[in-house]
């Protein structure tokens, strides 16, 4: 299990476009990604649970991999919300 | 044969496509086999999915990317585990039955994000109240009724028509439309006039009476509708169908005439329009410019309220289409009977009557300077005019004078460019204002005569109540006085008078507003000619004379009479 503590950078927080951006990307890896933040825990593979956290530019999250593909799920969920949501 | 009230005119035949109204039953009693109602569940993600996607490449191809995006959306949440795993959780543990179980899990989210301090995530909720009742739909076996693909040309009966509806549809297949409930000034009337698509509303029992795929003849100049047709009928149905050919034909010819009278008196058609997209059909019946942009529509169907960067670039857009042409835009008209869920307004015993357009924009000042703002900021894309409605007293308009210029000073304070020449006028529709019009003239650039609204407070009749619809009159000799006193006062003032209700509309009052001494006419882009060939045939000096006399006479059908000779 992998663990990255980040922040989100983009002006409109985790919208629909960067929350399905995101999604996408965690379903091409079959480890689970988990998303915590503000004292809450959600499935990084879902577009509600990800838009559910509210998320605003700022907001401090902490991406949790755990599976056989871990370090490359990590690798390319932690630029994309580094390069705020663009591949 | 059905009767309606003629909503938009024109005739079609073709076949009835019934919109029955879906009522969602949700299954209440136990599951007996948590099994089957799983893969009840699956199937419908299944042929949902499927549904959405050929939605989407279908919008694609023909409407654009951006609109297409809205069904990869609803795709998505289809695929979602949390809500995959929310409601075969609520199977299995509750025993619940799938329906029951998706109506739960949708009720659970659509508050989670109803209840987020953001207004963007709280439009969300309907993009999942959209997607679970397609689900709960499909679960459940109900039709479902997509109107934006229709596959044939067809006459849509339906109870009613909601403005998102009527955006959403494929107007090339629609040949006419029928409606059970509102008036000739309902959004429905409005819309269908605009394009051009023949309507007839307020049709009692038109969907119980009228079958799915039964051949119609729906008359919108009339209000008749013919069932199943005879011979007979669709002989006559080809006679008018062939006259109305050639009225356009006829009204063609006098496209690129200049707007004057026989005697050479110059007048101003100009088009109401709600939306960027209208202006085309604007431009296409030769208007001079806008003389109503009814910008209330831009704030329906959406759980807030547009901001002002929004805002700004549709106005702007609507001005840079316009090229150069007057634009007046009316900031919102909301209460009456457009209501909006998310601006807080109560049920009131009397919306007409009550926390309306200005009267609500003025206590509710952070939507109102949005507003203003963005039309500042569009300003300089064209020739506009801004407009302010319901206005009942003088105060108001020194309050949203003194608002505008506010926000002037903010927007140039941040090195915003904002026009230099930009006209500031009221919509004359509270009987008040229009019986001070003289005294209002001083403070403003020009006057709009709302007549639909005006014609309602002047003769006290509610427009939407049938018992009393009698009543509501434009031809009253009431009616007419003060719109000529505010005609008058107007020219005396020498500010410019506009009228944009459905009168300016009506070929049999044409002379009788020129004699008044109107200048500008407003309307639906599609009556626009029509008026242009009554002005064409009208003299001045005698519609002059024509104007005193009817003011004289002491009822409408009186009137009525006088004008039909």
């Amino acid at each position: 299990m992998l663990e990255k503590k980040m922040v989100i950078l983009n002006e409109e927080g985790m919208h629909a476009r960067p929350a399905g951006a995101f999604v996408k990307t965690a379903n091409e890896f079959k480890s689970a990604v988990e998303i915590r933040a503000n004292g809450m825990s959600k499935n990084g593979k879902s577009l509600m649970g990800l838009m559910s956290l509210g998320l605003a530019k700022d907001s401090e999250i902490t991406l949790v991999v755990n599976g056989d593909d871990e370090s490359q799920a990590l690798d390319k969920l932690s630029f994309l919300v580094q390069n705020k949501f663009q591949l | 044969m059905l009767v309606g009230k003629n909503a938009s005119g024109g005739i079609a035949y073709g076949c009835a496509m019934v919109i029955k109204t879906i009522i969602i039953k949700i299954e209440n009693e136990p599951a007996t086999d948590v099994d089957f109602e799983c893969q009840r569940f699956q199937h419908t993600l299944v042929a949902a999915k499927a549904d959405i996607n050929k939605l989407y490449e279908k919008v694609k191809k023909y409407v654009g990317d951006e609109e297409a995006q809205i069904f990869e959306a609803h795709s998505m949440l289809l695929d979602d585990p949390e809500l995959i795993d929310t409601v075969e959780g609520f199977i299995k543990t509750n025993k619940w039955k799938a329906s029951k179980a998706i109506d739960e899990a949708a009720k659970q989210f659509i508050t989670l994000f109803e209840s987020m301090d953001n207004a963007y995530m709280r439009e969300r909720a309907l993009d999942i109240k959209d997607v679970t009742e397609r689900l709960l739909k499909k679960v459940l076996g109900l039709n479902f009724q997509d109107l934006s693909n229709l596959e044939e040309e067809v006459i849509l009966v339906a109870h009613d028509i909601t403005p998102s509806q009527f955006a959403s549809l494929d107007h090339s297949k629609v040949l006419a439309i029928v409606t059970e409930i509102g008036g000739k000034t309902s959004h429905t009337a409005i819309m269908a006039r605009t394009l051009e698509i023949p309507a007839v509303v307020g049709t009692k029992e038109a969907t119980l009476k009228i079958k799915n795929a039964e051949n119609i003849i729906v008359d919108g100049d009339s209000g008749l509708i013919e069932i199943k047709p005879n011979a007979q009928k669709l002989k006559e149905f080809e006679a008018k169908k062939k006259a109305l050919l050639e009225v356009k034909t006829a009204l063609e010819k006098i496209k690129n005439v200049p707007v004057q009278t026989k005697d050479g008196f110059a007048l101003h058609l100009e088009a109401n329009i709600t939306s960027a997209a209208d202006v085309s059909s604007a431009l296409k019946n030769q208007a001079q410019g806008v003389g109503l942009f009814r910008t209330e529509f831009i704030f329906m169907d959406r759980s807030s309220a547009p901001t002002e960067d929004e805002q700004t670039e549709i106005y702007k857009t609507v001005l840079e289409k316009m090229e150069g042409r007057p634009t007046v835009i009316r900031t919102l008209d909301i209460g009456g009977d457009k209501n909006l869920p998310y601006l807080g307004i109560p049920k009131e015993e009397n919306p007409f009557l009550g926390y309306r357009a200005v009267r609500y924009c003025l206590h509710n000042l952070p939507l109102f300077k949005t507003q203003l703002r963005a039309l500042l900021r569009s300003s300089p894309a064209g020739k506009l005019g801004i407009m302010f409605p319901m206005i009942t007293n003088l105060e108001e308009i020194i309050a949203c004078r003194k608002l505008l210029e506010e926000c002037r000073a903010e927007l140039i304070n941040e090195k915003k460019s904002v026009s230099n020449d930009i006209k500031v006028g009221i919509m004359i529709e509270v009987p008040a204002a229009a019986l001070i019009a003289d005294l209002l003239a001083k403070h403003v650039d020009f006057f709009s005569i709302g007549t639909n609204d005006l014609t309602q407070y002047v003769c006290a009749v509610d427009r939407m109540n049938e018992n009393v619809h009698d009543l509501y009159d434009s031809y009253h000799p009431g009616f007419l006085r003060l719109t000529k006193f505010v005609i008058e006062s107007a020219n005396n003032a020498g500010i410019e008078v506009c009228m944009c209700g459905e009168v300016a509309a009506d070929p049999k009052l044409t002379d009788v507003l020129i004699g008044m001494g109107l200048t500008h006419f407003s309307m639906n882009p599609a009556s626009i000619l029509k008026i242009k060939d009554r002005i064409l045939k009208t003299d001045k000096k005698e519609a002059k004379i024509k104007a005193e006399k009817v003011v004289t006479l002491s009822t409408g059908e009186e009137i009525r009479n006088f004008l039909n000779q």
